[in-house]
């Protein structure tokens, strides 16, 4: 390997989160009966004419803004021609001479966790084909056409990553950055998100790129490192045989962990890209610019570092809080309320509200508890006026209901008063009841306050171990 | 009471005033249809049950007083309209048994208004032609001379004018599809500005050109219906939303006919302008200078280059849009095809005739990978030069007047072996297109006893005016108003 | 130079068989049209930028909203489809 280098260039198909497809009314909800879901624009019919989406614009002037790239002011729409029956039209609309973002970068940690820039070159604005289904048994092929017409932004980099983990790290990257920012739901086993690579090597040191092969349609960051580390070794094993590599599309497959060369598509094809004529050119002019910049939320590096510095979170909470924006709004409001330390506000909030979200989050987040709420909980668990062990019960309760917060603190707050005298009856008697256990802590044995606190704990369930433990060494120490 | 001849308006009167209903006013053309279209062949559809299911509701907004100017009023539609529910074909065999699931919007806009659709009429296939001799269903003959072409591509809305088969018809023109037939016909038929009337529904040729507009009798009747059609729409994407454009109202004064100037491009009124055109031509600005209007002359350089250029930019758009006819989704499939490349290039030799099939092939050449900087991208250069010619003109002078065609109707099959030549005769419509202007030809006289058109061409969305122009000359003038001797009674 | 090789290529881009009639159909047709074209060829138009739509309008664009009404029955217009889907000759790939 020492003597070879590798060179990686990525071609990321993000699917843009948006109701409707990119030149249609229709539906991008994924999983529709076959063709149910494709109207007659989406079709091609005679006659219709496609009539774009203006979110997607917003969409990509925020992709655009979050990795330092250029705006095209006029950017246009060309049809790139050729037949294939998922392409209803045969010709697909996409862009070509003039994107709608050009230049950019993101930074991404290298193998030695230094950190390397990575250039992206375009990111265009396209319309995604259907699905064919081939069958063998009938000797025919199924076309699906729910998915033509979805909207997609194609990310194209530079050719500047050099193994398949920065390949990955850069994709994890562009991957935070379109969820972070709500451009895609990121969905990698819906196709919301793929990839296509490309990779060469060539001997360490050289300038010259070698032949490249194109992996197309990797849906996984597991899968896109086991293709390009099998590629590469298929092409360092075919020139170290004097074999020439073969400019291809090759497709990998995941059951065998091979890539394997496409036949059909081998054929260099002339597209005739030429400006779409139905499609006048998308101007963006920098007022806009502004306005979409403005109403960005700070990306997940510049926030990263600003939970390290300010509130001192360890880089596992900050991950967590970071891997969705409906969490990392809901921690920036209970961060700005809590007077508590940080990293135990956000531990609480981790142990409890993200894993239940996680689990069952049909609704947005605000909707099913308020971040003041869960303030005035953990409020009240710091100042022990109700146990931690109430917060789940409390949190399942009020979950999704308009419930007052307060009546239901007080509501634990008075159980756990009664539970105390309750509980104070309850080490008097299993105290009587256990001489031998007393007289073992009487000499020094102090770690058998454990064996106190489970049998209290077996009549007294739900009750805070820490206030159960201080009531039985107290009373311990009193007799 | 030779209803034929009556106007838009007076047949509006006659629906309004309860003196014949839709039914019987629809029945009236239908029988006009049934007997003489055998002749002429401008229809390729006619669906009497439509149309007297239209008629009957039509009727039941009249009694009920729901009616708008137009209920009730027959109408044919140019076979590139999607019909929802009637046969649609674009004069192909490709889309021979293609029955649209919508309406166009010039369609649900003309139906929204009560009117009644008589059929569908013929064209040129695909909108491709200027004869009318390329539709599948066979060419369309002229109601003035049988053996000779109505024009094209909307030759069929026109003859079926021309023989008041129906009092008027949507037509599209790309490159004068609807002015020449207009003009070969003796018609007043409108393309507006692009951008103006919805494309949506409308089966594309060349996007960037086609423009849907009415064939009609009168000025007046053109403008009645494009102030039904014309508007902002949100399913074309090229529709024009920027520019405020109010409806045509033809009330220009006599009084200001003297402060309007006319420019003359002194490149279209050269030597290749046949002599007997351009004589009719002078005697009818005779008429308009009687009236007080100005006259100046103008040039139009470059003049010379628009042929090439429209017909390599169509042919390019066309090969595009027209990819679509693959035999998968819609329209014809070849039988047996042995694999998918099979069921294509078969689908579309078989399902194409040879003009269309020879537009793709100049298309797909012109985008290909070494030629698309030197055909098409020149041609789009070009058509900067023509549309800035035309705006400079417009620095001068209100109106431009040209001849519509170089010659008058020609006989059938005299230039299908000379397809360069029939090119060639759509020299003085294709720079409007190019361009993008609004332009309406109107009939000016007789040449050998066929009739001469004259176009009046106006600035972007100035529709209005030419209309107002040409009205100006219709309340002077009869030429409108003569009907084909054959076809001139009930 | 436009030839009877260039028609080939040019119908295979196209998708459109033809056979020895329609090549020597279509090369004379195209060979005809092209020599009316290259006259053209002796303007300079290199400054001049070229034009894609007249008048020069502004793109339309729409709100990202759902049909609430869809029709999605297109598939019937198809003349192979088994009511699901769109049926087509094998695919190999």
């Amino acid at each position: 390997m020492s003597d070879w280098e590798c060179v990686i260039g990525l071609e990321i198909h993000v699917q843009l989160l948006t109701k409707s497809k990119i030149f249609s009314a229709s539906s991008t909800a994924y999983g529709k009966e076959p063709n149910k879901q494709a109207s007659y624009v989406d079709l091609g019919m005679p006659g219709t004419l496609p009539v774009l989406n203006n979110i997607v614009i917003k969409k990509a002037v925020e992709f655009g803004l979050a990795i330092n790239a250029n705006i095209t002011n006029r950017s246009i729409f060309a049809r790139k021609n050729y037949f294939y029956p998922d392409l209803p039209k045969n010709y697909q609309i996409s862009q070509l001479d003039f994107p709608i973002v050009e230049g950019g970068y993101i930074e991404i940690e290298d193998d030695c966790g230094n950190n390397k820039k990575i250039n992206i070159t375009r990111a265009h604005l396209e319309e995604d084909a259907g699905k064919s289904i081939h069958s063998d048994e009938n000797n025919c092929t199924y076309i699906d056409l729910n998915r033509a017409g979805t909207p997609l932004l194609e990310i194209v980099s530079e050719p500047e990553m050099k193994s398949a983990t920065e390949a990955v790290s850069y994709m994890k990257k562009i991957h935070n950055i379109v969820t972070y920012l709500e451009i895609s739901d990121g969905n990698m086993q819906e196709g919301s998100f793929r990839c296509d690579a490309n990779v060469s090597i060539r001997k360490s040191g050289e300038k010259k790129l070698g032949t490249r092969t194109e992996l197309k349609n990797i849906n996984s960051f597991k899968f896109v490192e086991k293709a390009i580390n099998y590629e590469i070794q298929r092409q360092i094993d075919l020139l170290e045989d004097g074999k020439k590599i073969k400019q291809e599309t090759r497709l990998y497959d995941e059951n065998k962990n091979i890539t394997k060369s496409m036949r059909s598509k081998e054929e260099a094809n002339d597209y005739r890209y030429f400006p779409d004529p139905d499609l006048l050119p998308i101007e963006i002019d920098n007022e806009y610019i502004l306005k979409i910049k403005k109403l960005m939320p700070d990306l997940p590096d510049v926030k990263s570092k600003f939970y390290k510095s300010k509130y001192d979170l360890t880089d596992e909470q900050i991950n967590i809080i970071l891997s969705n924006k409906e969490i990392t709004n809901f921690a920036d409001k209970i961060l700005l309320l809590s007077k508590i330390s940080a990293k135990r506000l956000i531990n609480h909030f981790i142990s409890s509200v993200y894993l239940k979200f996680n689990k069952e989050n049909s609704l947005a987040l605000e909707d099913l508890i308020k971040p003041n709420d869960f303030y005035l909980i953990i409020d009240s668990i710091e100042k022990k006026v109700i146990s931690k062990s109430n917060l789940k019960e409390i949190l399942d309760k009020i979950w999704g209901e308009n419930i007052n917060i307060s009546s239901v603190i007080e509501n634990y707050s008075s159980r756990n008063e009664n539970n105390l005298d309750m509980i104070d009856d309850l080490i008097k008697k299993i105290i009587e009841k256990n001489e031998k256990q007393v007289k073992e802590y009487k000499s020094g044995k102090t770690k058998i306050v454990g064996f106190f606190v489970g049998q209290v704990l077996k009549d007294a369930k739900g009750s805070d171990p820490s206030v159960i433990k201080d009531k039985i060494i107290s009373y311990l120490d009193s007799i | 009471m030779d209803i034929y001849k009556k106007s838009i308006s007076e047949l509006s009167e006659l629906i309004n005033k309860k003196t014949i209903s839709s039914i019987e006013m629809t029945n009236y053309f239908i029988r006009r249809i049934r007997s003489f279209d055998k002749n002429l062949n401008s229809f390729i559809t006619v669906d009497e049950d439509f149309s007297y299911a239209q008629a009957k509701i039509a009727d039941k907004q009249i009694a009920a007083n729901k009616n708008t100017f137009l209920t009730g009023i027959p109408i044919a539609h140019k076979d590139l309209f999607s019909t929802k529910g009637i046969l649609t074909t674009c004069a192909s065999k490709m889309l021979e048994n293609y029955i649209p699931p919508y309406d166009a919007t010039v369609v649900s806009k003309l139906n929204n208004q009560g009117m009644v659709t008589l059929g569908k009429t013929n064209m040129d296939e695909f909108a491709m032609g200027s004869s009318n001799e390329s539709s599948y269903f066979g060419s369309v003959k002229n109601p003035w001379d049988l053996t000779k072409v109505p024009g094209g591509s909307s030759g069929g809305s026109a003859s079926a004018v021309a023989a008041r088969l129906s009092p008027i018809a949507t037509g599209s023109d790309t490159g004068g599809s609807i002015r020449q037939p207009a003009s070969f016909c003796g018609l007043t038929g409108l393309k507006p500005t692009y951008g103006s009337v919805s494309r949506y529904g409308m089966i594309a040729y060349a996007s960037s050109l086609d423009q849907g507009g009415p064939l009609a009798t009168s000025a007046e009747d053109c403008a009645i219906l494009f102030n039904i059609i014309r508007g902002f729409d949100n399913n074309d994407p090229t529709s024009n939303f920027k520019i405020k454009q109010n409806e045509v109202k033809l009330n220009l004064n006599k009084k200001n006919f003297k402060s309007i100037s006319i420019g003359i491009p002194k490149e279209y009124f050269s030597k290749d302008l046949d002599k007997n055109i351009s004589d009719v031509i002078d005697q009818s600005i005779g008429v308009f200078k009687k009236l007080g209007f100005n006259f100046k002359e103008i040039s139009l350089p470059q003049h010379g280059y628009t042929i090439p250029a429209y017909y390599i930019i169509a042919s390019a758009e066309a090969s595009s849009n027209l990819s679509r006819y693959d035999g998968v989704k819609f329209g014809y499939r070849c039988k047996n095809p042995k694999n998918l490349e099979d069921l294509y290039s078969r689908t579309r030799k078989e399902g194409f005739g040879k003009e269309v099939k020879k537009r793709i092939m100049i298309g797909a050449y012109a985008l290909s990978s070494g030629y698309y900087d030197e055909y098409y991208m020149r041609a789009l250069r070009i058509r900067r030069i023509i549309r800035d010619n035309f705006l400079n003109a417009f620095k001068d002078v209100d109106y431009i007047f040209a001849p519509t065609c170089p010659s008058t109707a020609f006989n059938i099959g005299e230039k299908t072996s000379n397809a360069l030549e029939m090119y060639l005769s759509d020299i003085y419509t294709t720079p409007v297109n190019l361009a993008g202007l609004p332009a309406v030809s109107i009939p000016v006289g007789f040449s050998n006893k066929m009739p001469v058109g004259m176009q009046i061409i106006g600035n972007d969305f100035n529709e209005n005016g030419i209309l107002n122009v040409a009205h100006a000359f219709q309340k002077e003038t009869d030429w409108h108003n003569k009907v084909p001797r054959e076809f001139d009674h009930e | 130079m436009f030839d009877k090789n260039k028609v080939k290529d040019v119908a295979k881009l196209a998708m459109i068989e033809i056979d020895d009639d329609d090549l020597n159909y279509f090369s004379n047709e195209i060979i005809e049209f092209l020599k009316l074209v290259d006259k053209t060829d002796y303007i300079e138009l290199s400054d001049v930028e070229p034009l894609y739509h007249a008048p020069e309008n502004s793109l339309h664009a729409r709100d990202d909203k759902i049909d609430e009404d869809p029709k999605n029955d297109g598939i019937n217009s198809s003349p192979n489809h088994n009511g699901k889907h769109f049926i087509v000759p094998k695919v190999i790939e």
